[in-house]
C-alpha cells in the first residue's frame, strides 16, 4: 500500500488506516528497534518501544509529508530506540560495551570481535539445519529473548510442548557443534 | 564457554547476522494486541489533549471575563465618586445661593411682630398643616388565590394570550407572610391555614442578573386535608430563581413560602401553593434554557420557554402538573414585571 492509499484510508476511517499503516510498518520498525534493544532489552520492552514509535506517527500524521512516510517512521524508531535503550540501561546498570569498544580498539579486542562474529554466524547456521519449528523456537528465546508462553502462543503449541521442543533442540545443536568442534 | 551461554548470547551477535536473522526470522509480532493498545494511547492522548486544549479557553473566557468585570467595578467606582463630587459642588452652591437671596440680617425676627412671620396661603386665618406623605408605594408582590377545581380536572393546556391579559389584573398588594387571601372568582373558595413555615432551604437568588440576593424557601408540610387542584398567580418584581431543589422528595407539601431579600434589605414574602415536590426555576427572561431533570427517577420535569423577546409566556411543566409563567411586558428587563400563573394539580392521589 502506497503512501497516499494509505492517507486515503486513515481519512476514510482513521482506526482501519492506522491499523494498515501499522502493519506494513511493524516488520520495519522492530528491526531498528531490536538493533538497538537487543543487547540491553527485552522483547516486551522492544514491544513497548514499537508501540511508542507508532504512538508518535499517528498523533503527527497529519503533518507527515508525502512521500516521506518511511522516513519520518524510521528516524522516530531510532530515536525511540536510543531513548530506550539510554532510559534501559540507567534501570539496569548497562555498560556501553560497544561504545566503550568502539572508543578504545585495541588488537586483542578486535580479535574477539572477529572470532564472536564467526561464532554467532556458524551458531545461527547450525540452528537453521535443524529445521522448523525448531530454529524458530530457538530464535524466539535466545535472540528475540521471548518467554515459552509466548512462543508458544506464537506457534500455535502449548507452554510445555514448546520446552520439551527446546530441550530436544538444545541437544541436536550440541551435537551438531561438537561435530564441527566448536564445543568440547 | 557452555551452550547455554552461547546460544544466550545470540542477541549480542554483529549487526550483519542480527540483519539475517531477523529477515529469516520475522519477530512475530501479536499485531492485533500491539496496535489495539497503541490505538488506545492514541485516542486517550488525543482526548486528553483536546480537554486541554477546552480548559485553555475556558481559562482565557474566564480571564478575559474577570477584566471586563473589573473594568465595569472601575467605571462604577469613577462613577460613584464623580457624583459624590458634583452632589458636593451642588450643594455649596445652594448653601451660597441661600445666603446671597437673604436680605442683610440687621436683626432677629421679633416673634411679637406678626409680619416677620411667613404666612401660608392667601388667609392669614387659616392654619396649614404638612403632613410627610411615603413618597413610594410599598412594592407590589402577591396575591395568593385559591380556587377548588373539580377532582377529574386534568392539566390546564397552555393559558392563551387572553388568559394572560387577565392575570395582570390579580396584583394586589403583598401579603402577610402566613396568610393567604382568597378570592371567590370560580366555583368555590377555601381558605387554609398554614402551620409556622419550616424554613428548609436556602437558595441563591439572582436579581436582574445581580448576585447577592439571598432567598429563602420553606415547605409546610401537607395538612390532613390535602389542598386539591388549585390555581393561584402572584406577581413581583422582575426576579428569577435558579435551581431551587427540594430536599426530601419524598414528602409532599402542599405550600411553599418564598422569602425573597433584595439587595436593599427588602423583604419580600410570596407564598406558592403546590404539591411540587420539584424543583422550581424562574430564569431570566432572554436567559432561558430548555432544561428537564429527574426526580424520583422520573425524567418528568421540563421547562419550556418561548425565546423570543416579545414572547409574552413562559411555560413549565412537571408530570401533572403545570404551572404557567406569564412574564410581562419582556422587551425590558430592568422594567420587566415577572407575573407567575400557576396552575396545579396533584398527581397520584
Amino acid at each position: 500500500m502506497t503512501d497516499c492509499e494509505l492517507r486515503e484510508l486513515v481519512s476514510t476511517s482513521q482506526e482501519e488506516g492506522f491499523k494498515a499503516l501499522f502493519q506494513q510498518y511493524q516488520s520495519y520498525v522492530y528491526t531498528i528497534v531490536w538493533n538497538q534493544l537487543r543487547i540491553v532489552g527485552t522483547a516486551e520492552d522492544a514491544e513497548e518501544c514499537i508501540s511508542d514509535v507508532f504512538l508518535k506517527v499517528f498523533l503527527h500524521f497529519e503533518e507527515i509529508e508525502d512521500g516521506s512516510l518511511q522516513t519520518y517512521i524510521g528516524t522516530v524508531a531510532r530515536h525511540k530506540a536510543i531513548d530506550y535503550v539510554r532510559k534501559l540501561r540507567s534501570v539496569n546498570g548497562h555498560l556501553d560495551n560497544h561504545e566503550e569498544l568502539h572508543d578504545i580498539p585495541t588488537d586483542e579486542n578486535i580479535q574477539q570481535e572477529i572470532e564472536a562474529t564467526m561464532e554467532h554466524k556458524l551458531l545461527y547456521e547450525k540452528i537453521q539445519e535443524l529445521g522448523e519449528p525448531d530454529a524458530t523456537i530457538l530464535i524466539l528465546k535466545y535472540f528475540y529473548r521471548r518467554k515459552s508462553k509466548d512462543i508458544a502462543r506464537l506457534v500455535h503449541m502449548t507452554p510445555i510442548a514448546v520446552r520439551v521442543r527446546l530441550n530436544r533442540a538444545l541437544k541436536k545443536l550440541r551435537q551438531l557443534l561438537t561435530n564441527e568442534e566448536m564445543l568440547r | 564457554m557452555s551452550l547455554n551461554n552461547r546460544i544466550q548470547s545470540l542477541h549480542e551477535t554483529d549487526e550483519a547476522t542480527a540483519q539475517a536473522i531477523m529477515q529469516e526470522h520475522p519477530a512475530q509480532l501479536d499485531t492485533d494486541k500491539l496496535f489495539k493498545t497503541t490505538y488506545q494511547k492514541f485516542i486517550s492522548l488525543k482526548n486528553e489533549q483536546q480537554e486541554k486544549e477546552m480548559t485553555d479557553s475556558e481559562f482565557t473566557e474566564i480571564f478575559e471575563c474577570s477584566k471586563e468585570i473589573k473594568a465595569t467595578h472601575r467605571f462604577r467606582k469613577v462613577g460613584a465618586y464623580a457624583a459624590f463630587a458634583a452632589a458636593c459642588i451642588g450643594f455649596y452652591l445652594f448653601i451660597f445661593r441661600m445666603d446671597g437671596m437673604k436680605p442683610p440680617v440687621d436683626h432677629f425676627p421679633d416673634e411679637s411682630n406678626s409680619s416677620d412671620v411667613p404666612q401660608l396661603g392667601g388667609d392669614s386665618n387659616t392654619e396649614t398643616t404638612v403632613t410627610p406623605i411615603a413618597s413610594e408605594t410599598e412594592p407590589i408582590i402577591t396575591t395568593t388565590m385559591l380556587i377548588k377545581v373539580p377532582e377529574t380536572q386534568q392539566v390546564q393546556t397552555t393559558p392563551a394570550a387572553s388568559e394572560v391579559a387577565q392575570t395582570d389584573s390579580i396584583e394586589t398588594t403583598l401579603p402577610p407572610p402566613t396568610e393567604v387571601q382568597t378570592t371567590d372568582t370560580t366555583e368555590t373558595t377555601t381558605a387554609v391555614t398554614t402551620e409556622p413555615p419550616d424554613l428548609s432551604l436556602q437558595g441563591h437568588f439572582v436579581f436582574n442578573g445581580i448576585d447577592g440576593v439571598t432567598m429563602q424557601i420553606s415547605f409546610v408540610r401537607e395538612s390532613t386535608e390535602p389542598i386539591r387542584p388549585m390555581q393561584h398567580s402572584f406577581a413581583a418584581e422582575g426576579f428569577t430563581v435558579t435551581d431551587m431543589q427540594e430536599k426530601d422528595s419524598d414528602e409532599v407539601y402542599h405550600s411553599i413560602l418564598y422569602r425573597v431579600e433584595r439587595e436593599d434589605g427588602q423583604e419580600y414574602q410570596v407564598r406558592m401553593f403546590s404539591s411540587l415536590r420539584v424543583v422550581y426555576v424562574l430564569e431570566p427572561v432572554g436567559d432561558m434554557m430548555t432544561k428537564s431533570y429527574e426526580i424520583d427517577g422520573k425524567p418528568s420535569y421540563l421547562v419550556y420557554h418561548v425565546d423570543d423577546p416579545d414572547a409574552d409566556c413562559v411555560l413549565m411543566w412537571f408530570d401533572g402538573c403545570h404551572i404557567c409563567y406569564v412574564n410581562s411586558p419582556l422587551k425590558n428587563l430592568d422594567d420587566m414585571e415577572l407575573l407567575v400563573k400557576s396552575q396545579v394539580t396533584y398527581e397520584g392521589e
